[in-house]
């Protein structure tokens, strides 16, 4: 392959990669609007259920009595209610990710393996290390699609000479991701990237998890992502 | 007339009100509590035979009652319930030993 042929090579890799983090800014904002309404129906579920516990139980009472068709009504009335907080409740939730077992050193090297082209590009400037047996209750599209974003992060701000180090392991409960860079700050590379930050924080408690900057003993910042380990059974 | 004692914890004082009436008509001794720390005083004070709780309370969850009953070694029976129904409380809460766990609504025949 030419220089020119493998120019147009990377330069259609990038592009593809780009426009993969365009889409997922694009599902940003449908995301936001089904936490905000998972959180509203939850809410409102706890706040209807209880005054309906108590009238389906002051219903019964009352089919103890002479009023009992009253009591009947009453207990049909509840359920209708109820059966409407369920749809509510399970047209919102459905939206949510499905959380499973993930384990996080067969998922890397699956998204190791979509991101080859990419990190061919640019030999040397990618480092990925873990170890032991790591799993989260997550979800495995999107703790892909966090790596990518993180990845993009990364390409998009830091220098051509530095290097990203990708770390993950498990201790005292916690799964802890670690991206370093080798120079530049982290917190200055992403500080024009807010709006993106926001979405890895989204996807990061829609998995229990949370997203920090840390700066490390040697003075480089390092970004996080903290998820409660899966215990395995 | 059944002479065993019943500790209802809830912080929706209507539906503490309704539980207690219920389990009263049916001959039980009946106390109330609206939130865990009230609860824990008079469960190490009274010792009911059992306690039919809330499980997610302001300042403290029915769960937390129940994990500070069995850390003093008590098997006293706990019923938990809640409005939310998720898996994961009901799977937690027979975990940590509850005999059983319902969602609101419910009627008397729990």
């Amino acid at each position: 392959m030419s220089a020119a042929e493998q120019l147009t090579t990377n330069e259609f890799t990038l592009n593809k990669f780009h426009q993969q983090t365009e889409v997922f800014k694009q599902h940003e904002n449908r995301e936001h609007l089904y936490v905000a309404l998972s959180k509203v129906a939850c809410k409102l579920s706890h706040e209807l259920r209880n005054p309906l516990a108590s009238l389906s139980i002051f219903g019964s009472l009352l089919t103890r009595t002479d009023k009992k068709r009253y009591g009947e009504k009453i207990g049909e009335e509840v359920k209708r209610i109820d059966q409407t907080i369920a749809e509510l409740l399970s047209n919102t939730t459905n939206s949510k990710c499905s959380l499973n077992a993930v384990d996080l050193s067969t998922t890397c090297e699956e998204w190791l393996n979509e991101m080859l082209p990419l990190i061919n590009i640019f030999p040397g400037r990618f480092n990925v290390s873990y170890s032991g047996d790591c799993r989260i209750l997550g979800n495995k599209d999107l703790i892909m699609r966090m790596l990518t974003l993180c990845m993009n992060y990364f390409f998009d701000s830091c220098g051509e000479s530095d290097r990203l180090d990708l770390s993950f392991n498990q201790k005292s409960g916690f799964v802890e991701f670690c991206w370093t860079t080798t120079e530049g700050a982290l917190d200055q590379c992403l500080e024009p990237l807010a709006g993106k930050l926001e979405l890895l924080h989204l996807w990061a408690e829609l998995q229990n998890g949370v997203v920090g900057i840390s700066k490390l003993h040697d003075g480089r910042d390092s970004l996080t992502l903290i998820f409660p380990a899966q215990e395995v059974e | 007339m059944n002479n065993s004692s019943i500790l209802v914890v809830d912080d929706d004082s209507t539906l503490r009100e309704a539980i207690a009436e219920a389990l009263a008509l049916e001959g039980y001794q009946v106390a109330t509590a609206s939130d865990s720390e009230v609860a824990h005083r008079f469960i190490d004070k009274e010792q009911p035979d059992m306690v039919i709780s809330d499980l997610r309370m302001p300042g403290g969850s029915g769960l937390d009652l129940l994990r500070k009953c069995r850390e003093k070694n008590t098997n006293l029976p706990f019923l938990l319930m809640s409005a939310y129904g998720e898996v994961d409380d009901a799977v937690s809460a027979m975990r940590e030993g509850a005999i059983d766990f319902i969602t609101k609504p419910f009627d008397l025949d729990f």
